[in-house]
């Protein structure tokens, strides 16, 4: 099973509560796919066993060969190249480029384009105890992380085993692509009209996909606002973890929410419960 | 020498300067010796998600200008030009008419 933890808002607790659904599974393993800042590490401590680097084929030009005729500019949609024939130039955009190779094959000249390994990020593997620890990462001033994230999601998610996906904020492509494997979305979200409204957009995208979704509300104060939206739209409200200086201390001291209140441990162990048992039902 | 000049729209050598210039509404071809339009297209770049100031640094290069009049430049744009020794010449809230005067005043 693969359970997707996002949030529209950012700094709702989806690292809190993705770690802490990982420790009361067991045998589960756990993937941090917030790429752009993967911080799961931080509250599971895995000892790495693996990191290898996360690379993408990117054309090089070789400018002695190439007759500067612009079929690859004109082909690349992404427009990820550009040939000034005039003063024999050819200009490469890393960021734009998807790596679909369209260059490449049009290419008349025979060793004008050479696809080489340009790397984006790094995959670290491991264990923190009983949980297999998986994390994307890419390098600083890296545009995208896309591919890394489908890489992950297409090659270390055993759907025999109870995957749980730590996904980026927002609701970007990102985030479409972390979660669109999944089999159930836990959204996270805190009662705040900010909380609310970047909600609301997740839920939309959830049930675009078809997908079952729950919410978690973090940082709850007893204010209603995200139970009546829910009662809306006909999405339960799975937990609900309170405000507390408590948590955000041992948050910050790296300790795991499940050990600093153990009474939350049980609300985990039974979220996990009904998520599991939901999903045996279909 | 061939001039390249965004547009907002297509009204002639009154064409009034667009403020951004990969995502103009049109593109002016301006040539310096005949002093006259050569071709005002449509961008049909304008509306493109990524990579768009690429696409019209492409197009100037294609065309063959070795000069872009406008108020600013993108970033991608602006290293294309570079690359491709284009001049670029500043002007705004003029129409075409007037940012060659003004190009031809200055020099």
């Amino acid at each position: 099973m693969f359970i997707a933890v996002a949030s529209g808002k950012g700094g709702t607790g989806k690292t809190i509560v993705s770690t802490s659904l990982a420790l009361v599974a067991k045998n589960c393993t756990y993937i941090d796919l917030d790429v752009e800042e993967p911080n799961g590490y931080v509250l599971l401590k895995p000892e790495i066993e693996k990191e290898i680097p996360f690379n993408l084929r990117v054309p090089k030009i070789d400018e002695q060969v190439c007759t500067f005729c612009g079929k690859c500019a004109d082909a690349c949609v992404y427009n990820a190249l550009s040939i000034i024939p005039h003063l024999k130039k050819t200009l490469f955009y890393p960021d734009l480029c998807h790596s679909c190779g369209h260059c490449t094959y049009v290419c008349p000249v025979n060793g004008a384009i050479e696809e080489v390994n340009r790397e984006i990020g790094k995959i670290r593997s491991g264990r923190s105890g009983v949980v297999k620890f998986i994390e994307g990462r890419i390098d600083v001033g890296v545009i995208s992380g896309v591919p890394i994230i489908s890489w992950i999601v297409n090659n270390y998610i055993d759907s025999n085993e109870i995957n749980i996906v730590d996904s980026s904020p927002g609701t970007s492509c990102p985030v479409v692509e972390s979660v669109k494997k999944s089999d159930y979305i836990l959204l996270v979200t805190e009662p705040t009209p900010f909380g609310l409204s970047d909600l609301k957009l997740t839920v939309e995208i959830a049930k675009d996909m078809g997908k079952k979704v729950g919410i978690i509300v973090n940082k709850d104060t007893g204010i209603k606002i995200i139970d009546v939206y829910a009662k809306e739209v006909n999405v339960p409200i799975l937990l609900k973890i309170p405000y507390s200086i408590e948590i955000q201390k041992s948050y910050s001291k790296g300790i795991p929410l499940i050990e600093a209140m153990p009474e939350m441990k049980v609300k985990f162990v039974e979220l996990i419960d009904k998520i599991l048992c939901e999903n045996e039902k279909n | 020498m061939k001039a390249f000049i965004p547009v907002e729209k297509n009204e002639g050598i009154d064409s009034k300067l667009d403020n951004r210039f990969a995502r103009a509404g049109y593109f002016v071809v301006y040539d310096m010796e005949s002093d006259k339009i050569l071709s005002i297209e449509e961008n049909r770049f304008k509306n493109g998600a990524h990579g768009v100031g690429i696409e019209t640094g492409n197009y100037v290069i294609k065309s063959g200008c070795k000069l872009a009049i406008g108020p600013r430049l993108g970033p991608k744009a602006e290293n294309i030009l570079r690359a491709g020794n284009v001049e670029f010449y500043i002007a705004e809230n003029c129409t075409v008419k007037e940012a060659i005067e003004r190009y031809r005043a200055k020099s």
